[in-house]
């Protein structure tokens, strides 16, 4: 599964692909919810009859319309948007992010802790912040999950773990710079 | 006639309770012209029943055992307070027969039922025995305290339960709200039954007698509203019915108990009346019935206290039953008003529905969930009573009760009232904490509830959230996603819909000129602004 290969890279969402991944927060999931990915091809929206701040009213097919009331949204320390919508009665606390930066995230996920050797990986940024911390230099030997970078994105200090053995091939940032949601940070061999 | 309420009954009345309840009375103080006094528990201490009342004794700590639960703190609140009359709500102190005594022997008039009443009725037992004496049919069971400990008797015991019939009930008597009840279907089961109930009932009130209940299934839950003065008159005011509950405690009651004929309700009054008339109750009670389906009452038990689902007998009667409380309890005969709706009482000519909303997950099995609550709005228009304590960014504190909010409706009829209960319940919004919301909303639609197929086992045969709360899920990710900052809506060209963060937002001049603008994507970036720290 670790394993990288050619094939795995095109299994990677396209960079410019506006897919979103929305997942409930585990504070509201029950057995059997699923992620939904909404692609840019996605008719949904003509669902959706009004919206604004706070509240939608969504048609549904056979059905009268649904009520659905929105809060605010806040980033957490993943970096996802996560946002209470109660929808008839029921809560559901949602995580917004991009279907290409889950996809990245699952794959330095399941490289982590396994030992074994991937292949030559690049970590991307999965929250904006500012870099305030690159703790390995070019040449270092790293371990699964050892963290290397550190950045701050509202007030909170996030680290960035290597997702398996390596040694850093090249680092493309430094302490203090700003970084942009999937950049790319430093590349791993 | 000079009004009887033309003088305030009392000057000061102490409420010894919390919530929507002391909220009831209070309001009702200030309409009849007396000072009402609250108290309240550390956790309580910016709840609105402070807030709304003249002042306000701190009782203790949190745990209801330390705070509310205080009879000498309550007591010493009172007399601190100069109060001429005490107001128990429902719960905590309301049926201790200890407190009504220690507030009758301070002086203070209590509002509610004699001390001696109580205490004759809160022991189910002794009620049963009561109700039979005067003829009033009873659930089948036994009349005394079950031996628990006693191996000797065990076999007289199941001789007992064999002759009661299967499935029965084991049940605590000084019990409510389904504690120490044990359900039995055979009958080796009963004496653990018998023990585990007894040590609950003994936990909870003190007590821990039991008793046998043949387990009349299916069933509606039928109860009686009952006004007695202290000369003795009682009379039924309407009966409610309150089948639909979930672990024996009541979530939707409606009044008149719908279905049932005019002959029918002048029946379980009447049996009403006879058995509290004996039992010498006065003031605010309820005679509580079983309705089985060939149309028989059954008594099961009376409580000897105003109860949660008043405020639909008062939709119905126009009676404000607080009111009469304080009437009664100052003195006074049962009044006009309360003497007309009496003999109107079989042949209703309103419908009122109330929905009880708590701070419980329905698809979890009803679990508790206190905390802070986000937004709150209420139903209001036409024909819509909402009694609440609660507001936005309010905590609801785990150390009490989970209802949060009595949803009424009233209409001419009942098709009406469920229109009008289904469009009260729309209204509702109330974010931050899960709420049985949905069950309401999906009750109040269901053909079942329109077709009064009404039993107290409804929920357990019929209450499946999955269908809905899925529909709901997906609804909630779908909308979360299109409304979400940056997101491109089918037809836009990929490039004015970077993935979400800051480098979408440069592009939002080019977002402007993208292909067919609609009102959600324009909705969704109004509402996105403020989405991404900048």
């Amino acid at each position: 599964m670790a394993e990288m290969s050619a094939t795995d890279a095109a299994d990677l969402v396209a960079p410019d692909d506006p897919s979103l991944r929305v997942e409930l927060d585990p504070a509201t999931v029950l057995e059997g919810d699923t992620p939904l990915v909404l692609r840019p091809d996605d008719p949904w929206g003509a669902a959706l009859r009004r919206s604004d701040a706070t509240h939608a009213l969504v048609g549904q097919p056979g059905n009268e319309p649904a009520q659905v009331i929105l809060g605010p949204v806040s980033v957490g320390r993943d970096g996802l948007a996560h946002r209470e919508i109660v929808v008839d009665g029921w809560r559901f606390v949602v995580a917004i992010g991009s279907e290409r930066l889950a996809r990245l995230r699952e794959r330095a996920g399941s490289g982590r802790g396994e030992g074994v050797l991937g292949g030559r990986i690049e970590l991307r940024a999965v929250i904006p912040g500012r870099l305030v911390a690159v703790s390995v230099a070019v040449g270092d030997d790293v371990a699964a999950g050892q963290q290397v970078l550190v950045i701050e994105a509202m007030k909170m200090q996030n680290e960035v773990r290597a997702p398996h053995a390596g040694v850093v091939e090249r680092i493309d940032v430094a302490p203090g710079q700003t970084v942009e949601l999937g950049m790319v940070l430093l590349v791993i061999a | 006639m000079a009004s009887p309420a033309a003088k305030p009954p009392f000057r000061r009345v102490l409420i010894a309770n919390r919530g929507e309840i002391a909220l009831r009375v209070i309001r009702a103080c200030r309409e009849m012209g007396m000072s009402p006094v609250s108290v309240y528990s550390e956790a309580d201490a910016e709840a609105q029943h402070v807030r709304a009342a003249d002042d306000a004794v701190l009782l203790g700590p949190a745990s209801p055992a330390e705070s509310y639960l205080r009879i000498d703190r309550v007591l010493a609140a009172a007399r601190q307070m100069c109060a001429d009359a005490v107001h128990p709500g429902y719960g905590f102190l309301a049926e201790r027969a200890e407190f009504a005594r220690a507030v009758e022997d301070a002086g203070i008039t209590f509002i509610g039922p004699s001390s001696r009443a109580i205490s004759a009725l809160g022991d189910k037992l002794a009620a049963r025995r009561v109700a039979r004496e005067v003829g009033v049919p009873v659930v089948p069971g036994t009349f005394d305290p079950a031996p628990v400990y006693r191996p000797d008797d065990v076999a007289d015991i199941v001789e007992q339960a064999r002759a009661i019939g299967l499935p029965l009930l084991v049940k605590a008597s000084a019990g409510g709200g389904g504690r120490g009840m044990r359900r039995v279907e055979r009958l080796e089961e009963l004496p653990a039954a018998l023990i585990s109930g007894s040590r609950e009932a003994a936990a909870a009130f003190g007590d821990g007698a039991v008793y046998l209940e043949r387990e009349v299934r299916p069933a509606r839950h039928v109860e009686v509203q009952l006004l007695g003065d202290n000369a003795g008159h009682v009379v039924a005011v309407g009966e409610r019915d309150c089948s639909i509950q979930r672990r024996h405690q009541k979530l939707i009651e409606e009044a008149p108990a719908p279905g049932v004929t005019v002959e029918q309700r002048r029946v379980v009054h009447g049996l009403a009346v006879r058995a509290a008339t004996v039992a010498g109750l006065t003031n605010a009670a309820t005679a509580e019935f079983l309705l089985d389906p060939e149309g028989r009452f059954w008594f099961l038990e009376v409580n000897a206290r105003l109860q949660v689902e008043h405020g639909v007998t008062e939709l119905v009667s126009g009676l404000d039953l607080v009111r009469e409380q304080f009437l009664i309890a100052a003195g006074h005969p049962l009044s006009d008003e309360v003497l007309a709706a009496a003999a109107v009482a079989a042949e209703p000519v309103r419908h009122a529905i109330e929905v009880r909303l708590l701070a419980e997950d329905p698809a979890r099995g009803f679990t508790p969930t206190p905390g802070r609550i986000g937004s709150w709005t209420m139903p209001a228009g036409p024909g819509v009573r909402v009694d609440a304590a609660i507001d936005a960014g309010e905590r609801i504190p785990p150390e009490y009760d989970p209802m949060i909010a009595k949803l009424m409706v009233w209409a001419a009829d009942r098709p009406r009232a469920v229109r009008r209960l289904q469009r009260a319940l729309d209204e509702v919004e109330v974010t931050g904490i899960q709420t049985t919301l949905p069950f309401a909303r999906l009750l109040a639609r269901s053909p079942a509830f329109e077709a009064i197929d009404l039993s107290t086992g409804w929920v357990a045969e019929h209450w499946d959230p999955r269908g809905d709360r899925d529909r709901a899920r997906d609804i909630a990710l779908r909308a979360a996603a299109v409304l979400h900052e940056g997101h491109a809506p089918a037809g836009r060209p990929a490039a004015d819909a970077a993935p979400d963060g800051p480098g979408a937002r440069a592009n939002e001049p080019g977002r402007e000129r993208g292909s067919e603008p609609s009102a959600w994507a324009a909705a969704g970036r109004r509402s996105g602004v403020d989405r991404w720290p900048r």
